[in-house]
């Protein structure tokens, strides 16, 4: 038998993962760490890497600098959670009361994923323009009386984002939703449990993993996120992308703009495992019944 | 405990009509079987008590209170369902305080209760295992704790033992019968295994594929006195026996073409019908005697030549075919090491029995 025969037969598949880790390692975990070097460095015209110290990451810890990461991890924070609330009944619906149209609504909701992000964006113009759609729909109900226009404000950037992260929520929990017999639903109902009994006790915690999936996904590329609010927030307000791309676009200055990556990183993965403590929390509580 | 009633019952799903107009009396405290073939419709009858489904048309009752469209989670109907249905995410204390802790019983008094369940059903060193480590018929028992632990007025068994093996399922089926007897809880049991129904009931029903009620009876009612051929075929092997009724100075015979004429007992279904129609009868393969030489005492007698034997173990069958060629399925006990006569292929036997040991089927 040759090597490579009895490799393809051995008990372990540990090789199957080689492409995909010499990968990750290559192009994200060494400049991940080449990021943190220049962090670290003073850098000069001559030379990359001058002189070691700390002090481009003294010039980014300042107020203004963690009000923007601030910001940007509230309005990952909240278009998660949304679009969490959004997706859920969604994913039940479809998980549980649709049966011959399920594979052709999947479909219509990875549609948007069939369209570039920029035009999708630019779509959006069209709806939150002084003239747009729901201005319209505003003023035609009589909430307002003037045009309104929700171009370059915070709510246009939210309803935006919510609209491209919202896929994003509903097919992990679907997933984890489908494969959930939906006799443990009735057997609950039967025991004299209520429907919202059902889902705290029963489906939640049984979703959870598709539940942490989406919402860690849609957390960590939206606090990310770059194009939305350019186009859309008007560039008046700052997010942690914006911010990226001044320093390394603009100014040139890598020093502080790694020093910036490192430290919103650190924060982001701190409200990760803060979440991820609140998601294992309720999951607990939910099992034995504490209130 | 409580009886359960289903009053004139309709339910079709899409346009297919699952029954119509169906009546059904379960009595309270009792031990009921539901037995059909699958697809009959039993299974729907089960989910509307439960509340699983609601009726098109009629009324179901619980006791005297009607619960048609009372809430699935109101009813004191629990069920324990083919799958189990146990939660996977809790162990095995957790899914029998299920339903406790829904009602706030204090955590004290759900322990003692929990653990006083888990100790009859034996669970209890399984206790803090989760249920998806547990053997078939141990998260059955947990199916069953976690249901009587509320003390439900009725118990839904949605083919319980479908998913146990042979061995296993005979003796769950004792245990079932010794838990009704202890509780007292009205059991409606749904199955398509006749033995199953035979074995557990107090009463029964006989469904057909067309979602209608046959019969309903005590086993031994059932088994002895089937009112239809359906009945008579479904539950156990039986011969039928067509002919038309003769009625001379007040016997009853039966008629057949090429068969000597077969005495009937004076049955209350054999007063009902009239000299010259044309009627079934069915006489168990165990109440006909074989035998190879003539006896007396007997009402009735055929001839007929052996045609295949099937050895059971505790019975022999032999198939034996009658000079008209109908064939005759018979049972004998297999009371002997060595029988003084052996039957054998071919050889030519005579067919013995009572008259009152066959049955007039009405329908």
């Amino acid at each position: 038998m040759s090597a490579i025969k009895k490799l393809f037969l051995s008990e372990k598949y540990y090789f199957l993962v080689l492409p995909a880790l010499s990968w990750q390692v290559l192009f994200f975990l060494i400049p991940l760490l080449f990021v943190g070097l220049m962090a670290c460095f003073e850098h000069t015209s001559e030379q990359l890497f001058a002189y070691p110290t700390l002090e481009n990451f003294r010039l980014v810890c300042t107020a203004p600098h963690f009000a923007i990461i601030f910001r940007s991890l509230w309005l990952a924070m909240s278009t998660a959670l949304f679009a969490l609330f959004a997706a859920y009944p969604i994913a039940y619906f479809l998980a549980f009361k649709v049966d011959r149209f399920r594979f052709f609504l999947l479909f219509l909701l990875a549609i948007p994923f069939l369209v570039n992000i920029l035009v999708q964006v630019y779509a959006w113009f069209f709806v939150l323009d002084k003239q747009g759609m729901l201005s319209q729909a505003f003023m035609f109900i009589g909430l307002s009386k003037q045009p309104i226009n929700f171009l370059d404000t915070l709510f246009g950037v939210r309803v935006v984002m919510l609209h491209i992260y919202l896929p994003f929520l509903v097919m992990p929990i679907f997933t984890a939703l489908e494969k959930i017999d939906y006799r443990l639903v009735e057997a609950s109902l039967d025991l004299g449990a209520s429907f919202f009994a059902t889902f705290t006790r029963v489906l939640m915690p049984l979703s959870m993993p598709g539940i942490k999936n989406g919402f860690f996904l849609v957390l960590v590329t939206s606090f990310g996120e770059y194009i939305i609010p350019i186009l859309l927030g008007g560039n008046k307000v700052f997010f942690v992308g914006t911010i990226i791309s001044e320093y390394f676009f603009i100014g040139k200055d890598w020093g502080k703009g790694t020093a910036f990556i490192c430290i919103s990183c650190l924060v982001l993965v701190i409200a990760v495992l803060i979440w991820n403590f609140i998601f294992n929390a309720v999951t607990m509580r939910s099992k034995r019944f504490v209130s | 405990m409580r009886s359960v009633t289903l009053k004139n019952v309709t339910k079709s799903y899409d346009s297919d009509l699952i029954f119509q107009g169906l009546n059904l009396q379960v009595p309270s405290g009792k031990f009921f079987a539901l037995l059909g073939p699958s697809g009959c419709g039993k299974t729907t009858i089960l989910r509307m008590i439960a509340g699983f489904e609601t009726p098109d048309e009629g009324h179901i009752y619980l006791g005297n209170k009607e619960i048609t469209h009372t809430p699935i989670n109101q009813r004191s109907v629990h069920t324990v369902f083919q799958n189990y249905a146990l939660f996977p995410h809790m162990n095995v204390f957790d899914n029998v305080a299920y339903s406790l802790r829904l009602k706030r019983v204090s955590p004290k008094i759900i322990e003692q209760k929990v653990i006083k369940t888990l100790k009859k059903f034996q669970l209890e060193p399984y206790m803090y295992k989760s249920v998806t480590q547990l053997s078939g018929g141990q998260q059955q028992r947990v199916a069953i704790a976690r249901v009587v632990i509320n003390e439900p007025d009725v118990l839904l068994l949605d083919e319980p033992l479908a998913a146990l093996d042979l061995r296993l399922r005979e003796k769950v089926l004792i245990e079932l019968m010794e838990l009704q007897d202890e509780l007292k809880t009205t059991f409606i049991y749904v199955t398509h295994d006749q033995t199953e129904a035979l074995t557990v009931a107090d009463q029964m029903a006989i469904m057909n594929p067309n979602g209608q009620i046959e019969q309903v009876g005590t086993p031994k009612e059932i088994y002895e006195f089937p009112r239809s051929t359906f009945v008579a075929k479904f539950v156990g092997s039986t011969n039928i026996i067509k002919g038309h009724l003769q009625i001379q100075n007040g016997t009853h015979q039966l008629v057949v073409q090429g068969l000597p004429l077969i005495q009937l007992s004076q049955s209350s279904e054999a007063l009902q019908m009239n000299h010259g129609d044309m009627i079934f009868i069915s006489l168990r393969p165990e109440k006909i005697m074989i035998s190879k030489r003539q006896l007396e005492g007997f009402s009735n007698h055929l001839q007929g030549i052996v045609i295949s034997i099937v050895y059971h173990g505790r019975s022999t069958q032999y198939n034996v075919q009658l000079a008209n060629g109908m064939l005759i399925q018979v049972f004998e006990q297999n009371e002997e090491h060595f029988p003084k006569d052996i039957i054998d292929y071919d050889d030519s036997v005579f067919l013995y029995w009572q008259k009152d040991n066959s049955v007039i089927l009405v329908e």
